[in-house]
């Protein structure tokens, strides 16, 4: 039996002891291919548990990745397996042209440099972006360099991907097509986003984190949007 | 984002931009250290030193605004040398013209340096800079802390830009006590943002084991007749300027 692509037991971070913990007794199970949106107010824990998923910030709990138990042995494994997409796509990008930070990710897993150039510009071209191959990723617009950087994380086929915010910044129409590239990909995803809209389109499960903990997981996206609308100021209130 | 510290890279046009970027890199630092040790403000140690430098800005024809903003930058940072000379010590005997020597040697040297590494890196773009530095025997770990420091150089100027910008709108620039404002929120505002970019880069580092891959060439590059020209010249400049510091 195919193992879960990510598995959260009891997870808890603080990043401040003594004090409130971030996320505090966290279980969630993603399946195999399983798309699952964490939907949640700015605050909410989202990105630390993306972050705890991949060892970026210290955790209590059990968190396994591909079957696999998170902990310093595994991490450098674990962290090949997974495709993670910051919230700031320009912070991901580490090297001067596009071509060359897309190719890294295979040159690193010790591809020669000829193959991960051709490889990286196949996905390039997957993403719509091939023209952009040998820009300077200075040069490229927001939009642009999320794609990019999703190319990055893509070039790899990771088996899961965790994507944090990737709707932010982006207009409807970047909106509208990341979404629906997201919705073509064969691997597991973990995207967190307070974009409900979005979410809709890429996955198949919602769950909502609010006050660092699971408060609602469905596959009905009406009872989220009615959870968003129960927590609008009271003038405020409408169809969402 | 545009930046001119960018655009710097790569701008250059002339034959040196066809060799191989680890020529470029290589002639661009035994020409400078021609120059450095090249002993001014003597006078044929000077005359080989402005040689030297000439040579290479013209070899490489960075754009003439750098070529101005070198200048500029070298005498803004090296002419207050000169309000030191009443405390000069010279030789016994020693007048003006002694104590002189000094500054004027700091400044030659400084705003020549500057030229030289403006020009070499005008000669290569960052993808060469990566590509000569991996083929230099160089540590791995200084390569990929050199270029992270370029890159992300453009990144903090776009971020020091905008917070240039807000600061604009919101009238904390000109005189007096909006100067004052400026200058004391400066660290608490422009800092914590650095710090905090750094941090997001570093978790990005870890996550793509940007440390644990050891940088390798993307693109073939064989050194041809020309790059072994170019790097016998620039040794060659550096054997005269030790003749003549030798000579003195």
């Amino acid at each position: 039996m195919t193992p879960p692509a990510i598995a959260f037991e009891d997870v808890a971070v603080c990043y401040e002891s003594p004090g409130p913990g971030v996320l505090e007794g966290v279980s969630l199970v993603v399946g195999h291919r399983e798309r699952v949106a964490l939907v949640g107010r700015n605050g909410s824990g989202k990105t630390t548990l993306l972050k705890a998923a991949v060892g970026l910030v210290p955790h209590r709990g059990l968190i396994h990745v591909g079957g696999r138990r998170l902990d310093r042995h595994s991490l450098g494994e674990i962290r090949r397996q997974v495709g993670f997409l910051f919230n700031v796509p320009e912070d991901q990008l580490l090297f001067p042209t596009v071509e060359e930070d897309v190719a890294f990710s295979l040159l690193r897993r010790g591809m020669p440099a000829s193959e991960a150039l051709i490889r990286a510009r196949e996905v390039l071209a997957d993403l719509g972006v091939a023209s952009l191959a040998e820009a300077p990723v200075h040069h490229l617009s927001h939009g642009e360099k999320q794609r990019v950087a999703l190319a990055g994380v893509l070039v790899t086929g990771p088996e899961l991907l965790l994507l944090d915010e990737p709707s932010a910044s982006l207009d409807p129409v970047g909106r509208r097509s990341l979404a629906l590239l997201l919705g073509r990909l064969d691997t597991a995803i973990l995207l967190a986003t307070h974009d409900l809209e979005f979410a809709r389109t890429v996955c198949s499960r919602f769950l909502v984190l609010d006050g660092g903990r699971v408060c609602l997981d469905t596959e009905d996206p009406g009872r989220v949007a009615r959870w968003w609308a129960e927590r609008m100021p009271a003038d405020h209130r409408g169809p969402i | 984002m545009r930046t001119s510290w960018h655009r710097l890279w790569g701008s250059a046009t002339g034959p040196v931009r066809s060799l191989c970027p680890p020529t470029r890199l290589g002639a661009g630092l035994l020409v400078l250290a021609a120059y450095l040790s090249s002993p001014v403000p003597s006078v044929p140690g000077t005359l080989w030193a402005l040689v030297v430098l000439g040579a290479w800005v013209v070899a490489i024809r960075p754009p003439l605004r750098l070529v101005g903003a070198g200048l500029l930058l070298g005498l803004a940072l090296f002419l207050p040398y000169f309000l030191l000379v009443p405390w000069v010590s010279v030789p016994e005997g020693g007048g003006v013209r002694e104590a002189l020597a000094v500054p004027a040697a700091v400044i030659i040297r400084g705003i020549g340096g500057i030229l030289i590494c403006g020009a070499t890196l005008a000669s290569l773009t960052a993808s060469d800079l990566r590509e000569a530095l991996v083929r230099l025997p160089i540590p791995a770990i200084v390569t990929a802390i050199l270029l992270q420091i370029v890159h992300q150089t453009a990144t903090l100027a776009s971020e020091t830009g905008a917070v240039a910008a807000a600061w604009n709108l919101r009238g904390a620039t000109g005189r007096g006590r909006g100067a004052v404002a400026l200058a004391r929120a400066l660290p608490r505002v422009w800092l914590p943002r650095v710090a905090s970019r750094a941090e997001r880069v570093g978790e990005a580092m870890a996550i793509r084991g940007y440390a644990e891959a050891d940088p390798a060439p993307l693109r073939s590059c064989r050194p041809g007749g020309r790059d072994r020209v170019a790097l016998g010249l620039a040794v060659l400049s550096l054997v005269v300027s030790l003749w003549i510091w030798g000579a003195r």
